[in-house]
Order: C-alpha cells, then sequence, then structure tokens
C-alpha cells in the first residue's frame, strides 16, 4: 500500500499494534506487516520518530530490556494511550461507515 | 572487493544528521542500531551474505539525513551543537597553529576574570587590580606552557587533539603536567609571595604536592607488587579494588581538610587560594569519584565510557567548589553579614561552575559519541581490508563494539 495512504494512519497503527503486549520497534513493524496480511508495510525510519512523539505526548512509555541477547527497547501503552486508541479506532469506525456510504458501497 | 561495515557507516550520517540533544542522541543511534542488526539478521536468514544484508537493512530504514529530520530538534540539541563546532574549530585552529591555539584558550581563560574586574569596579568603584594581575599572570604561564604543548602534538599522527594529548601525556609526561597544572603553580607562588608565614604554607604545598601526585605512588607500588607479593602495602596505596576506593575516598577527605586549613586565613588571599584549591579538587577528585558513578552500559553499549547524565555529573564536579568556601567562611569565624554575602557569592559561582560543566560534559560525550562511532567505522573498514588482503588475512579482527 502507498505509503502517504498510511501517513495520516501511523499513530493508529502503532498504538494499536500495541495493544496486545508490549513491544520493540522491529517487532512493532513486523506486528503491523503479519495483521495487516502483508499489506502494511511501514517505512522503517519513519516508525521511531512516530514512537518517540507518542511517548512524548504520554500514550506510550518504553524501557530498556536486557532480557533478550540484544539490548532493546521495549514500549507498552500508557493508560491514556488505552483510552487514545478506544477512541480513535471509534472515530476510525464512524470515518470508513461514513466513506462506505459516500462511495455507494453500504447495503 | 572492500566490503563496509553498512550499519555502522549509516549511523555515523545518522548521527551527524541528528540536532537533538545528547540523550536522546544516544537512545535514537541504540534503538536504530538494533533494529537495523534485526534486519540484517532476518535478511541473513533467507540466504544473503552479512553484507548484502546490511545494505539492504540499511536501504529499508531510509536516508539518514531524511530519518535524522524526522526526529524533531529541540533548543538543548542546536545549543550543543553550536558549542560544538566552536570547541572543534578551536581544535582545528590549535592542531594547525599551536600558538594561536593557546593564545585563543588563554584570552577564554581571561575573560571571566576582566568581566568580574569591570563589574566589582564599577559596583564598589574599587578596581582589583591584585586579582587582575594574578589573573594576567596566569593566563601567561597557561599560554606559554600550553603553546609548547600544542606545538608537540602538531606532527603526531594520531586522530584528534585530545588523542594526541593522551599520548603526549604518556610519553612527555612532564610537559603535559607542567602545561596542566601551570595556573595553579601561578596561583600557588602567588599566594606562597604574600604568605607572612611562609615554612607552614611550604609544608602545606608539600603536602598537597604529595596528594596530587599520590597516583605515581600507587603505580609505583603497582610495579612492585608483581615482582614482590605485598598486599597490605598493596590494599593500603590502593592498588586493591577495595583498597582504591578506600584510598580515593581518603585523599578527597584530606584535599578537603588542606584546603579548609588554608582557607583559615581570611586576611591573606583566601578567594585565590579557595579558587586553586577549588580547581585541584576539580580537576584530581571530581573525574575519579564521577567515573565510578555516572558511567553507565548504555555507554558502553554505544562504545563510549562517559557519562550518560552530564548535568548530575557536574553537580559532583561543583559541589566541592560550592562547599569548601562556605565551611572555610564559617570556620574562619566571619561576622553573619559576610558569611551571608560570601554564600550568596558561592552559590551564584557555583551555579556557574555546575551548568559549565554540565555543558562541556554533555559537549565532551557528544563528541565522543562521534568519534567512537567512525573509529568503529574505521576499524571495520581496516579489517576488510586486510580479509581481502590474502597477506594480512590472519590477522585478528578487533572488536567492533566498544571500541
Amino acid at each position: 500500500m502507498r505509503g502517504e495512504v498510511l501517513k495520516g494512519h501511523l499513530d493508529l497503527l502503532l498504538l494499536s499494534a500495541l495493544v496486545p503486549g508490549p513491544a520493540h520497534g522491529y517487532s512493532i513493524i513486523a506486528r503491523i506487516k503479519t495483521r495487516s496480511a502483508g499489506a502494511f508495510e511501514l517505512a522503517e525510519g519513519t516508525v521511531y520518530p512516530a514512537l518517540h512523539r507518542l511517548e512524548q505526548a504520554g500514550l506510550l512509555e518504553s524501557e530498556w530490556s536486557d532480557d533478550a541477547a540484544r539490548r532493546r527497547r521495549i514500549y507498552r501503552l500508557t493508560r491514556k494511550g488505552r483510552k487514545a486508541v478506544a477512541e480513535r479506532k471509534s472515530e476510525w469506525s464512524e470515518f470508513v461507515d461514513a466513506m462506505s456510504l459516500a462511495l455507494g458501497k453500504a447495503t | 572487493m572492500k566490503e563496509r561495515n553498512e550499519i555502522a557507516a549509516y549511523l555515523v550520517q545518522l548521527n551527524r544528521g541528528l540536532t537533538v540533544g545528547l540523550a536522546r542522541r544516544k537512545r535514537i543511534l541504540a534503538e536504530v542500531e538494533q533494529h537495523l542488526r534485526d534486519a540484517a539478521d532476518a535478511a541473513s536468514a533467507t540466504g544473503l551474505d552479512r553484507a548484502e544484508a546490511e545494505q539492504r537493512a540499511v536501504a529499508a530504514f531510509g536516508s539518514p539525513e531524511v530519518v535524522a529530520e524526522r526526529f524533531a530538534p529541540d533548543a538543548a540539541g542546536r545549543a550543543e551543537a553550536a558549542l560544538s563546532r566552536m570547541l572543534s574549530a578551536l581544535d582545528l585552529i590549535t592542531l594547525r597553529h599551536p600558538w594561536r591555539g593557546a593564545a585563543l584558550r588563554a584570552a577564554l581563560g581571561l575573560f571571566p576574570f576582566a568581566v568580574l574586574f569591570v563589574v566589582s569596579g564599577v559596583s564598589s568603584n574599587e578596581w582589583p587590580g591584585g586579582l587582575m594581575a594574578t589573573a594576567a599572570v596566569a593566563a601567561g604561564a597557561w599560554f606559554v606552557a600550553n603553546g609548547y604543548r600544542y606545538r608537540a602534538v602538531r606532527n603526531r599522527t594520531e586522530a584528534g587533539l585530545r588523542a594526541r594529548l593522551c599520548a603526549l601525556s604518556r610519553e612527555r609526561p612532564l610537559l603535559h603536567k607542567a602545561a596542566v597544572t601551570s595556573v595553579a603553580w601561578v596561583l600557588i607562588g602567588s599566594h606562597l609571595v604574600r604568605s607572612s608565614r611562609l615554612g607552614r604554607d611550604l609544608l602545606l604545598l608539600g603536602v598537597i604536592l604529595l596528594l596530587v601526585n599520590s597516583s605515581r605512588i600507587r603505580t609505583w607500588a603497582v610495579a612492585r607488587r608483581s615482582s614482590r607479593p605485598g598486599r597490605r602495602w598493596g590494599v593500603f596505596l590502593g592498588t586493591t579494588r577495595s583498597g582504591d576506593r578506600l584510598f580515593r575516598w581518603v585523599r578527597a577527605a584530606l584535599f578537603i581538610a588542606g584546603l579548609a586549613l588554608l582557607a583559615w586565613e581570611r586576611d591573606r588571599g583566601m578567594v585565590t587560594l579557595l579558587g586553586a584549591g577549588g580547581g585541584a579538587m576539580v580537576f584530581f577528585v571530581g573525574p575519579r569519584l564521577l567515573s565510578r558513578r555516572a558511567a553507565t552500559t548504555e555507554n558502553e553499549r554505544l562504545g563510549t565510557s562517559f557519562l550518560d547524565h552530564p548535568f548530575r555529573a557536574a553537580s559532583v564536579f561543583g559541589l566541592p567548589v560550592l562547599v569548601i568556601p562556605v565551611i572555610a567562611a564559617f570556620g574562619a569565624g566571619v561576622p553573619l553579614s559576610f558569611a551571608i554575602e560570601f554564600g550568596i557569592m558561592t552559590l551564584v559561582v557555583g551555579t556557574v561552575v555546575i551548568v559549565g560543566f554540565g555543558v562541556l560534559l554533555r559537549v565532551s560525550a557528544r563528541r565522543q559519541i562521534d568519534s567512537n562511532l567512525e573509529a568503529r567505522v574505521r576499524n571495520d573498514d581496516a579489517v576488510t581490508d586486510a580479509e581481502s588482503d590474502p597477506s594480512t588475512a590472519s590477522s585478528p579482527r578487533p572488536a567492533a563494539e566498544g571500541s
């Protein structure tokens, strides 16, 4: 899928990918790709600035993990982040419904 | 065919493009490096050789300039970059024109005294000529000693001024030591000239010199210990791990005690003495305390051995400068109004010292990250060159991490 299509939805994709549990940047990208059946292949260089921005906004928190052989920064949703995911998903559903209606696909 | 460590080279480019503060910079570099290594591992698993796998990982991540731009710059990062550029320019001038570099540094050192001179003169109409004369002599000594030192490093082959100075300190310790301590010698000399109790002050000076040079004694003890087991002396002189820590604290305590004794005489150049003592504390004691407390595993992973919390570290540097004069002022039994005035002045000076050191530490750490990343690329290039050259193919591969 074209990058510019995903651009406006990157935050929601990243937040949603963390709903199942904490993950580091590389696995977040892999999660999104898997969950979208390969349709969403994020530009990797855009993901980390977005994760940092979401963390600064208080939607994510992160810490270094030394559990694995390689040291990684693990991201997880904050309470504010979980609330934001729920709200944005709801907005997205409304948007999709409206678009479907507008495009004449509904019913 | 020459192969490069694409990931290290990418990190160098990214580091150059980033305009964020130090802590964030280190985090970004570490995260991106881990991501690229994960991506390269995944690509290797599909059958690509390592170089191709790294190339693919780097290409997928995007241009380092563009990625760097996506990390929003902050004011601290911009200020740090500007200061780093300024210091780099100073180093460059020094490497090419040693005497100009020494003159610039002496002028920079003299500047705060000049400000103090003007402020003091305007506010109280009493111009502190003695202070200015001492500062001018100290700056002159600094200029001459460093001019010779920088001249000695001009023709060395190590990369960068810092590396050359380190090498010089190993090979010509006397010249290095003379240049580093030139200002302290002038200040101490200034005090001795005005001292009415020369004998006692010379004794104190001897004690201080013994403490300052105690590392030499320790080194001697280490050398002796290798051929003659004398653990008790080793512990006493700080040549074992536990003794080492104790040794540093005892030395710090002796420094403080010696300075407090000297500062007791408030009518005879106390401020000069405190300045010299504070400087000695900062340069001789601070780094030893800091090296244990502030180095982190994160820094080590990035190949740096410097500090993760520069302002916290700077407070450890600045604390003796802040505390000693206050203790000394109270110890000297001065009137309360003077003690308060002196305390406020000390607080202001201490704050300036702490902030100044904090900024310098940030810049130093930044420069260390830069040089370590670039050294990794150079090492990898050298290794791949050697591997492609059959005559040197048996050379051991140096560790890229933490080089």
